[in-house]
């Protein structure tokens, strides 16, 4: 028979340390939620990081982008009180001239970022996370030269149908209502408070859809080479010529990517409710009109 | 679980070389990140509450651990591994412990010590509550270097996040009677370093655009024979991206008490991949 014997201070300790952790932060842990949200692998497939591999400038971008998403939130919701000042130049010019300018190699741990955001609604995070893997493979079936036309659509539906097996955090292929965006009692305050902050969030959606479309147009691999290039540098002409040269309204995929809305429409629209969604949380967290106590539950309602 | 068998003495910078050559074919993989989402031994024995995500298999190729006592011996232990995603934020561990011995009259031996097969299932996402989980885990007597019988752990873990940084909380008991010495024997059997009880806090730092993690950890632990001292052990490391797929690790520390002081370090890799099937709707 074994018997487990610990030193009483052992088990005082363990327990006291467990329990501090619970409680150390907010004394209004007893009301925490308890979530049971869950990351997904991205579909594992031959054209894995081929965009990556072969447009290495354009994707690391993406990857600064992820820093520019994630230190807004973590902002927003940690320093309601700030300055706008404190978005609108600090974190505007860290982001233009450091982050944009020498991007991190790899993409980011988000949560690393914006752990009080994640704390506040890991199922939002977890949504944006799983529509920002769908865009990623879908360069990838682009990029990769290997396909033909006929297999990239086989391996987008795939992706597609992937990215759908996940309805807990996928968002929906059919095209939202603006009503949700411009008429809730919460919105249009961030871009009325942060015009530039705002601007530049709409520069990463414009290229995160508009790199699609020389992908689809380009009729060799030049081609496409240079029409991402020149996508890319437009990018940095809207960058550099800030404010008034961002975009002054929601990139929407039809308008920036006709070829690519055109050829896979449910993506298309995925990608515009996600962008949506941006803008909406950024919205809900900006607006001191939504209490704090219940910027959780409007974004889950948004959601 | 590490295990650990006394090893001919070598230099350490052979052996190091030796875990980088095994590691550096790796480079040129491709794979996802996983430096944030930490891993027993890798570089701290101290865990964090996720899983790897749901589909993802990971492949830690050399995960490796150079200890040197007081006295100057050394002993060392290599433990490929494969964790699977296989439901949501569980994660189904199996491990394949090497050990290289070198037994009387200078006799070496190289074999399996045990299989180590665990269960990490992470009860919660942290919100203001920390992120919980629980760990089942098996040391299997299979293998002409395993343990005479399986030696069950039940391991509890807590994961809070500040804005500065994370600290973990493990704490994790062993099921089973210490096992006989025998006479010849160097007391290096696999079950040496089974602890009856562990518990341990790391905290570690983001540097998350360098894809870096800074760890450092107090452990303290009983060991399965309780006539030996507890020991304190601290320890430290950093976990690197490599590349979306490839994450390497590296670490050191120091027994402070206990019946083998010293110092240790450890070195790994890890390659993420998917699984190969689709999902069914």
């Amino acid at each position: 028979m074994i018997s487990l014997r610990f030193p009483p201070a052992l088990v005082r300790g363990l327990v006291g340390a467990t329990l501090a952790l619970a409680t150390l932060t907010n004394p209004r842990t007893a009301q925490a939620q308890w979530a049971t949200t869950y990351e997904q692998f991205y579909l594992q497939a031959s054209h894995n990081w081929k965009f990556r591999n072969q447009y290495a400038s354009a994707d690391r971008l993406f990857n600064a982008f992820d820093y520019g998403h994630a230190i807004l939130y973590e902002t927003l919701w940690t320093k309601p009180n700030a300055p706008a000042a404190r978005l609108e130049e600090k974190a505007f010019d860290y982001l233009t001239k450091t982050v944009l300018v020498k991007p991190p190699r790899v993409p980011l741990e988000e949560v690393a970022i914006e752990p009080k955001y994640a704390q506040l609604a890991p199922e939002a995070k977890v949504m944006f996370d799983w529509a920002h893997l769908l865009h990623r493979q879908l360069y990838d079936v682009l990029a990769d030269e290997r396909l033909s036309d006929a297999q990239r659509d086989v391996e987008a539906q795939r992706l597609i149908t992937y990215y759908q097996s996940r309805p807990d955090i996928a968002f929906s292929s059919k095209p939202k209502t603006m009503a949700l965006m411009q008429e809730q009692s919460y919105s249009l305050a961030f871009r009325k408070r942060f015009p530039k902050f705002n601007g530049l969030i709409w520069g990463y959606h414009w290229l995160q859809v508009g790199l699609y479309e020389p992908l689809i147009v380009g009729k060799s691999p030049a081609a496409k080479q240079a029409g991402v290039h020149a996508t890319v540098a437009r990018f940095w002409q809207m960058v550099d010529g800030a404010p008034t040269a961002l975009p002054y309204q929601m990139p929407m995929t039809a308008a920036v990517a006709p070829a690519f809305a055109a050829r896979f429409p449910e993506a298309a629209i995925i990608f515009d409710n996600l962008h949506s969604m941006h803008d909406v949380i950024s919205d809900i967290l900006t607006n001191s009109a939504v209490p704090r106590d219940r910027k959780r539950a409007e974004i889950m309602r948004a959601a | 679980m590490n295990l650990f068998l006394k090893a001919p003495r070598v230099g350490v910078t052979g052996l190091i070389v030796a875990v980088t050559a095994l590691a550096t074919p790796l480079a040129s993989l491709a794979a996802q990140t996983d430096y944030y989402n930490t891993d027993a031994g890798r570089p701290v024995r101290i865990e964090d509450a996720y899983a790897i995500e749901r589909r993802a298999v990971e492949l830690q190729m050399a995960p490796f651990r150079l200890e040197r006592v007081r006295g100057g011996a050394y002993r060392w232990g290599l433990e490929p591994e494969l964790a699977v995603g296989l439901f949501p934020r569980t994660q189904v561990e199996i491990g394949f412990p090497l050990a290289h011995v070198e037994g009387l009259a200078g006799r070496r031996q190289t074999a399996l010590a045990g299989i180590d097969a665990s269960v990490l299932y992470n009860l919660n996402t942290e919100t203001r509550l920390p992120a919980l989980a629980i760990v089942a885990d098996v040391l299997l007597p299979v293998g002409a270097m395993a343990p005479g019988k399986a030696y069950p752990s039940f391991k509890a873990i807590a994961t809070k996040t500040f804005s500065s940084a994370r600290v973990h909380v493990n704490g994790q008991v062993t099921i089973g009677d210490a096992p006989a010495v025998s006479t010849g024997s160097n007391n290096t059997a696999p079950t040496a370093q089974l602890s009856r009880w562990l518990v341990g806090v790391a905290v570690d730092r983001t540097l998350p655009l360098r894809s870096l993690l800074l760890t450092a950890e107090l452990v303290i632990s009983q060991p399965l024979d309780s006539t030996e001292p507890t020991a304190w052990d601290v320890a430290g490391g950093a976990r690197y991206q490599l590349s979306p797929r490839l994450a390497v690790d590296g670490g050191g520390g120091y027994r402070l008490t206990g019946a083998d002081g010293g110092w240790f370090l450890t070195a790994g890799a890890a390659v993420s991949l998917g699984l190969p099937w689709s999902p069914r709707r």
